[in-house]
């Protein structure tokens, strides 16, 4: 059944720590952005960047923009990952996690196009790059 | 992009005030769920539809809900009785779900699976029990 578009904004807001209709979850998780080279599913698995260096990033409330009318949540910072130090990296899903390493699968995305990541780039998600929504009807 | 299934479990449970079931725990201010009868479907917005009217009724406030973890959905853990029909005659479409027992936001909707025809003498009943009838699914689609 389809949730009214309020309730989408307020989940997806508490879920980021932004002000929402429901207030705050008690036990909001971490957020944590990660790189996959293949993506997840619903239940998480998938394989992540292993680069030398790479790192996910984490990010606080204020690095989101909340949900608001029909948007989505935003990054409303750039999130910046470890430059490469070695390795070969074809990145072509985002994912969030709610701990630095290992944890639990909050969400997923494809990239709008692949990024490959060698010795020297630095990849870097600028502002509006990730969108965090409840998935629409097909 | 998509919710993770668990994420999508944790907010259905803590959105329902199951804060306890829920890995996030519950919201500072989870609503009070009211379940309503619908003669025309509202609009995702909140805006439109057309609310049952025929002598008697009233949303009602069902006591439990139940996570269904197969489907992992939610749904009414008992059937849910609306007042006997004293007067009118509606033909129930869609449920809807609001945060207040008048008035208020819309927090869900859906078409119920046979319409209903409520006439006077008739007391609509939705069935409960584990997703016979009606279940909540953050994904799932009219």
């Amino acid at each position: 059944m389809p949730f009214a578009r309020r309730t989408e904004r307020a989940l997806l807001n508490s879920l980021f720590g932004k002000s929402s209709d429901f207030g705050a979850l008690a036990t909001a998780p971490p957020i944590r952005v990660a790189l996959m080279t293949a993506t997840p599913n619903k239940t998480g698995g998938g394989t992540e960047a292993n680069y030398g260096a790479y790192a996910r990033v984490a990010t606080s409330a204020g690095d989101w923009t909340a949900s608001s009318g029909d948007d989505p949540i935003k990054n409303g910072a750039a999130i910046t990952f470890p430059e490469a130090t070695s390795g070969n990296n074809v990145v072509t899903h985002f994912a969030i996690y709610d701990a630095n390493t290992t944890g639990n699968l909050i969400a997923y995305g494809a990239l709008n196009a692949q990024l490959t990541v060698t010795q020297g780039v630095q990849p870097r998600f600028q502002i509006n790059d990730l969108t965090v929504q409840i998935e629409d009807c097909p | 992009m998509p919710l993770s299934r668990r994420t999508e479990r944790a907010l259905l449970n803590s959105l329902f005030d199951q804060g306890g079931s829920s890995d996030f725990g519950s919201f500072a201010s989870t609503p009070t769920l009211y379940l309503a009868l619908f003669t025309a479907a509202p609009n995702k917005d909140g805006t439109g539809g057309t609310e049952a009217n025929y002598g008697g009724y009233a949303r009602v406030l069902p006591e439990e809900w139940a996570g269904i973890q197969a489907s992992e959905g939610m749904a009414m853990a008992n059937d849910e009785f609306f007042p006997q029909a004293t007067s009118g005659n509606n033909l129930v479409t869609h449920l809807a779900l609001f945060d207040a027992n008048t008035g208020g936001n819309l927090i869900a909707y859906d078409v119920a699976d046979a319409p209903i025809r409520v006439t006077e003498g008739v007391q609509p009943v939705i069935r409960g029990s584990f997703g016979t009838n009606w279940t909540l699914n953050i994904t799932d689609c009219p």
